[in-house]
């Protein structure tokens, strides 16, 4: 039985951290703090993208997206997924053609 | 139609007169602000909900080329006899908002949430009345609910109520926009040299 999943895994996880980066870059164009930036972290699970950060910045993260009474919000987390939904699922598409290719089960 | 004018005006019109209900008052009406209401030029009254433009985006995925023959170029300009209008099939363009509302009672908090995801955004099927610039045609526009979360928080040792609505607008690009643009800019400034009506304490500048 062909392995497909250890190259598609290794695919994704070169994905993810290549979208981290840029996350992390929207996230300190738009204004944030680098302490609060460089906590973001993007992980594609089951061709879903999630964005992970510390616990303890919880609330002064999701103040910065949502805003507060006082303060505007400022999206970055939004904005990503929007941007970069179709272009993750095509990537995740074209890793799975390229493992099939590599495997031989595509002529 | 005006770009981004129409749809914020829109907006704020669908969210205007929503009421609310408690013991001292059987028709509290929820304020609707621009962004945040400043503290300092407006007494902060609650309930109120904010709207917040975060992005705008160009719609590839449903944008169309061609003609469009009009006689009123999209309801921007008055239409004249026989004179007809050719142009470009406008750029589709999606607006991201964000609708937060604030309380301070759980029941208005309720209220209002219940309101707006029974009645205004509606899932992928909620919509938008957007009236044309001359008033004579209404558009109505996808107003689709993207993300909805619950923001409570405590603030000076009371509970403050927070709902977050990140919904689009399906749109496009103003017709002729200079035209368009132009319609909404003072052209020329008449001052009045005569000054009356002014207070007895006051000096004419």
């Amino acid at each position: 039985m062909t392995d497909f999943k250890t190259p598609i895994k290794a695919s994704l996880g070169q994905l993810s951290k290549s979208l981290t980066d840029g996350l992390r870059k929207d996230a300190i164009k738009a204004g944030w703090p680098k302490e609060y930036a460089n906590s973001l972290q993007v992980i594609i699970l089951n061709g879903d993208i999630t964005i992970k950060y510390s616990k303890e910045l919880e609330t002064a993260i999701e103040d910065l997206e949502y805003g507060t009474k006082t303060i505007p919000p400022v999206p970055v987390l939004r904005k990503f997924i929007d941007k970069y939904t179709t272009d993750i699922i095509n990537d995740i598409m074209e890793s799975s053609v390229l493992a099939l290719i590599k495997a031989d089960a595509i002529p | 139609m005006s770009f981004i004018l129409s749809e914020d005006q829109a907006l704020k019109t669908l969210l205007t007169g929503i009421t609310v209900v408690d013991e001292k008052n059987a028709s509290r009406a929820v304020g609707v602000w621009f962004s945040t209401p400043d503290i300092e030029s407006r007494a902060q009254s609650y309930p109120y909900m904010t709207i917040e433009l975060l992005d705008v985006t160009q719609a590839t995925y449903r944008q169309m080329v061609g003609l469009f023959t009009d006689n009123d170029l999209q309801g921007t300009v008055a239409p004249i006899s026989n004179k007809t209008y050719t142009y470009e099939v406008p750029v589709a363009m999606d607006l991201v908002y964000q609708i937060t509302s604030y309380a301070r009672h759980p029941r208005h908090d309720r209220a209002i949430m219940s309101y707006l995801l029974n009645k205004v955004f509606l899932g992928k099927r909620g919509y938008l009345a957007v009236p044309n610039d001359l008033g004579t045609e209404t558009g109505y526009r996808h107003l689709l609910l993207d993300e909805f979360v619950k923001r409570d928080t405590i603030e000076d040792g009371r509970r403050l109520y927070r709902n977050v609505f990140t919904v689009t607008v399906t749109s496009e690009s103003s017709v002729n926009s200079s035209a368009a643009d132009l319609s909404k800019v003072a052209t020329s400034v008449t001052i009045n040299t005569i000054t009356t009506h002014i207070p007895s304490d006051k000096q004419p500048i």
